[in-house]
Order: structure tokens, then sequence, then C-alpha cells
């Protein structure tokens, strides 16, 4: 927070316009939105995910962004143009950007003791259908180096356009875009036990305790797991596998194993913005020989063989592809379509 | 023909039923547009024979227990000849699938995680007579109905890893059975309920008629007796059938 106070001064300075008047106040947690703005996408390369105005950033993307010094944006499409020709009559007033800690429901009036900070107009475009605001996201999070993003981070950035639909109002309108950027990784599952066949595992385990903990993945090892290691190490022999179900304690993973195969698998947690958590201690799983209703009626001396059946022709087990009531079938079908057009046309 | 009915179905509320029906219908009061056929969307529970060939219970009981699985149909007649009701032909096409968890080779108990599923889709054409003459001509608005026909049954079975099965001999679990079924069927009129929206249906869509409707099936699909999965069953199946 100390870079970002640095920064208010440094944008007064600079004398980028921010206005203090007749700005609203909103909830902090979720971004606020106008009735001039139909859509808001934010644009943030890797970002693990986006929904509406939210892109979601973890340690791997934070570390990603920060390194290679990568620039995110916002694009607010409007309902008015805010390039009118007669340049004196203004429908935009600047943006900014702020931070709060992660579900911090404080109101943002974006007063300059707020720790709001002005969009230089060099980095705002816009156009007859949108504004895109720019940001480094090194300036936006104040990380100078990808080390930075190891510390643990849980933050909500939110970018902020202001505009009105008319010179005569005096009030301005507010619309945002949010980066969730949570650098912490959640707590790994316990209790794990699992039923493996060549094809799949039947996991039971109890949740992270970590509140954001939404996922979980499997990790198949030839050895045993101590715990504690992280699951998407690169170079690893380990493979890992997405866990379907979840909240309740129970799910299932898709692998591909050999029947009666001994395997460790371990589980980590995966949170919203898709850190992963460390692993926990494996246990021991023997893949089962797995047998279906096909193999054990034959097994149990079943004298269907597959293919199609034949009346009579060749005995009574003799299959040589349905010929007759395959062609009784045809035949009465045909003879049916006929009759059925013949009485149409007259 | 009130009597009847009422002997051959011997319910009370159904005569009931019927009895306001044959007061609400009255002489077909709009110029109905020709019939050609019938078709029909049903649906009834279905458990194959199969384990009758290991003497009532077997390996089909054992993956898949006692319930039925759901069988829907759809089934389109052309009519051949029309008179005291109607004689056609009829196709049939439906679907009907069960899945079930594997099991441990080593422990016929365990219930794994990976799923087998058994698949049939019946094919089959039947001689429909309708007896609709009363039902059109006197009000009464019951239609009794008769099927029967040659049977062509696909079927496929799903191993653990989601594709067609196979037997450690080598044998793919698909294939085919022929058969036979007879049918019997009550359909109830619907449009004594409302007739103007009947009028509406056969004036915008040409569906000169709608019944409700339910039938007792009787099907052997066994090959005509040739060694295999015999997939025969008697079934109740429900449904609406329209007539065009």
């Amino acid at each position: 927070m100390k870079v970002t106070k640095y920064r208010i001064l440094l944008a007064a300075l600079c004398g980028v316009g921010v206005s203090v008047g007749s700005i609203s106040t909103l909830q902090a947690r979720e971004p606020s939105t106008s009735t001039l703005v139909s859509n808001v996408v934010p644009d943030v390369v890797n970002a693990y995910d986006l929904d509406g105005a939210t892109a979601w950033v973890g340690l791997k993307e934070c570390r990603a962004l920060v390194s290679n010094d990568i620039d995110i944006s916002v694009r607010f499409d409007t309902q008015i143009d805010t390039l009118p020709g007669d340049s004196s009559v203004s429908l935009f007033n600047g943006a900014v950007y702020y931070s709060l800690a992660r579900g911090t429901t404080t109101n943002m009036e974006c007063k300059a003791e707020d720790g709001c900070i002005g969009v230089p107009d060099a980095d705002v475009t816009r156009t007859a259908e949108d504004i895109t605001v720019g940001v480094g996201f090194r300036e936006l999070t104040g990380l100078t180096g990808a080390a930075g993003c190891d510390a643990e981070i849980d933050e909500e950035y939110f970018i902020r356009i202001y505009l009105r639909n008319s010179q005569l109002v005096d009030t301005w309108q507010q619309a945002e875009g949010r980066i969730i950027l949570d650098t912490i990784r959640p707590e790994p599952p316990t209790d794990i036990s699992a039923v493996a066949t060549p094809n799949s595992l039947r996991l039971e385990w109890t949740n992270s305790p970590s509140s954001d903990a939404a996922r979980y993945v499997v990790v198949v090892s030839d050895s045993p797991l101590e715990g504690g290691e992280l699951p998407d190490e690169e170079g690893s022999p380990r493979k890992t596998y997405a866990v379907t179900g979840g909240q309740d304690g129970k799910g299932s993973a898709s692998v591909n194993l050999a029947a009666n195969q001994v395997v460790h698998v371990a589980m980590a947690a995966r949170d919203l913005n898709g850190n992963l958590s460390v692993l926990s201690p494996s246990v021991e799983v023997t893949t089962a020989d797995t047998i279906d209703f096909w193999d054990y009626y034959r097994s149990e001396g079943g004298l269907e063989e597959g293919g199609c059946s034949v009346v009579g022709l060749h005995g009574a087990s003799g299959r040589a592809g349905g010929v007759l009531e395959y062609g009784w079938l045809v035949f009465l079908s045909g003879l049916a379509l006929v009759a059925g057009l013949r009485r149409r046309k007259s | 023909m009130y009597r009847i009915v009422k002997q051959r179905i011997g319910a009370a509320p159904l005569c009931l039923l019927v009895a306001c029906a044959v007061l609400l219908s009255a002489g077909q009061a709009w110029a109905a547009s020709p019939t050609y056929g019938v078709f029909e969307f049903k649906l009834g529970g279905y458990y194959p024979s199969i384990d009758d060939e290991f003497g009532g219970s077997g390996p089909f009981e054992t993956f898949f227990g006692e319930s039925q699985m759901l069988m829907g149909e759809f089934e389109v007649d052309f009519y051949l000849l029309e008179g005291i009701g109607t004689l056609g032909l009829g196709l049939h096409a439906g679907y009907s699938s069960k899945s079930a968890s594997v099991r441990d080779r080593n422990d016929m108990e365990a219930e794994l995680p990976d799923s087998t599923v058994f698949r049939v889709i019946p094919l089959r054409a039947s001689l429909v007579y309708r007896y609709d003459y009363s039902a059109l001509h006197h009000g009464i608005p019951l239609v009794p109905v008769l099927k029967a026909g040659l049977d062509y049954h696909l079927w496929s079975i799903d191993g653990a890893d989601g594709e067609t099965a196979l037997a450690e001999d080598g044998k793919s679990a698909s294939g085919a059975r022929g058969g036979w079924h007879a049918a019997v069927g009550l359909h109830f009129l619907l449009d004594v309920i409302d007739r103007s929206s009947a009028a509406a249906f056969d004036l915008n869509w040409g569906i000169n008629h709608s019944y409700l409707f339910v039938e007792y099936q009787m099907s052997k699909i066994d090959g005509f007796g040739s060694e295999g999965f015999d997939l025969s069953d008697n079934q109740w199946m429900f449904g609406l059938a329209f007539e065009y």
C-alpha cells in the first residue's frame, strides 16, 4: 500500500484528472455497474479464469505477468458515444484503479486519500462503441519482480471509469472491471482413500480447510509420496489428473493404468485462482482386474456370440448376417412406405 | 356398447369417463382432412429375458439388478385399408439402456468405479388393426387396437473403458436378434375433451385425432429359438397417438 500512496502523489503531480465531485459510493466486493456500459471485458493474458467483469490470477499467472512486464486492460462497451463532435461536451471523466484486500466491503469514493490512482489519458483508448483502459500489471500490483508473487498476496484490483450520458447531468456514473490476485496456496485435503481400476479412480477425502478450495487433483505415482511436495513440479514422473465431483469429499478421475498395478495416490486442492496446494501423503492402491457384463456372461457359459442372428438357416446357433429377419423387416418397411405414398397420391 | 366396455375393463372410473365423454362428444362438425395413418410415442418398462438361459437368475441380474429399464418407442403406421376400423402397416423404432458398475474379477460383490452399459434398439414392423368406427360414428371415445409383427432388436454392451466390450475370447459385444411380437391396446380419444382444439389441430397441423393409450405387448425376441440372447419381454406401455 506504500507504493499505492506514492503513486497518488505522483499522479497528482502529473496533473491526471480524477473527478472527486459527485461520485457515488460503492460496495468494493463486486465491480460497480452502469446503465451506460453494456459489457465489461477484462483482457489479462493467461488469466486462470474470466467471469464477466472479473479476471482471476493465481501464483503461476502472476509470475508470468510480472516477469514479462505485461500490460492488462479492461474494455468497457458503452451505450453512448463518448467522442461527440463537439469537443467541449465531455461525457467521459477519466479512469482510475485501486486495490482492496480480498473480501473487503469498504466503500470507495476515490478521493485522494482513498488510494485511487488515475490512469493517464495516453493509456485510455476511446472509440464510439467502447473505452479501453490499459494498465501495466506491475503498476497495478506494485510488484517489481516475479519473486514478489511468492509473497502471500490476496487482493482485488479495480479499474473504474466515469461517464455520463449528457453534459446537462452533474452525476458521473461509474463502471468497473476487477482483477483478483491470489497467490496463497490452499491447504491440501486429508484422509484420502481410493479404489482403482485401469480406467478410473474413485476417491474419498476430507476437504481442504481453505475456504476457496474449489477443485481437487489427484497425483498417481509409482513410488510413495510423503506429502508436502508440489504437484506441478516440472519434470516430475508423476501423473496428475483432474478430479470430477467434489465438495462432498467424493469424486473420481479418469486414469490409464494396468490391471493389478500397485500405485500411490495423493491429492491436492486447487483454489479459485488456480493455485495448487502441496500434496497430501499418498495411499497405496492396487488396481482391480475388472470384469464387465459381457465378459461375465461369456465366462458363465452364455451362448450369445455377438453378430446378427439368423432363423434356422445354419442350425440352432447359426449366425450369418441376419438375412432373414432383416430382409423381412426391410420388406415390410418398404411395403408400408409404398402403401403410404400410394394413399397420399390418391 | 357401454355394457361391453364395462365388462371388458371392469373399471368403474373409466366407465364414468366414457359416459361423460359420450355425452360431451357430438358429430364431427368440421371438414376433416384425409387420414393416412397414425404415429405414436410410448414409454414402458423393459426387462430382457437374458437370464432365462441360466435358469432365471444369471449374469444380467448380477450386474443390472431386478429393476426394469425404461424403453421409449416411436411408431408410424400407414393405413392400407379403411372400413370398419383401419388396417395398416406400422414401423417402430425404440431405445433402452441400463448401466451398472463393473465388478472385480476376484470379488464379484465389489462394485468398481467404471460402468458397463447394456443397450437395445428394438426395430419392429407390425400389421395394425384399429377399431375406431364406434369412436368416430357413435361417440364412444375408445379405440381397441391389435398389433402383430416381426422384430429385429439391435443390442450392444459397453465395457469398462466405454467402448464396445470384448470378451476374453475376442467376441465383440454387439449384435441383433430377430423375433415377433403381438400387442393389444386401448386408445382414449382426446378430442372429446376439447373439440374446438381438436379441430384447430387438424386445420393447422393435419392431425385428425389425438389419443392417450395403454398397450400390452408380448415380444419373443430369441432369434426364433436360436442360441444366444433372449431379449423377450411382456411390457405395459403408455403413450400418445396422433392420426394424420
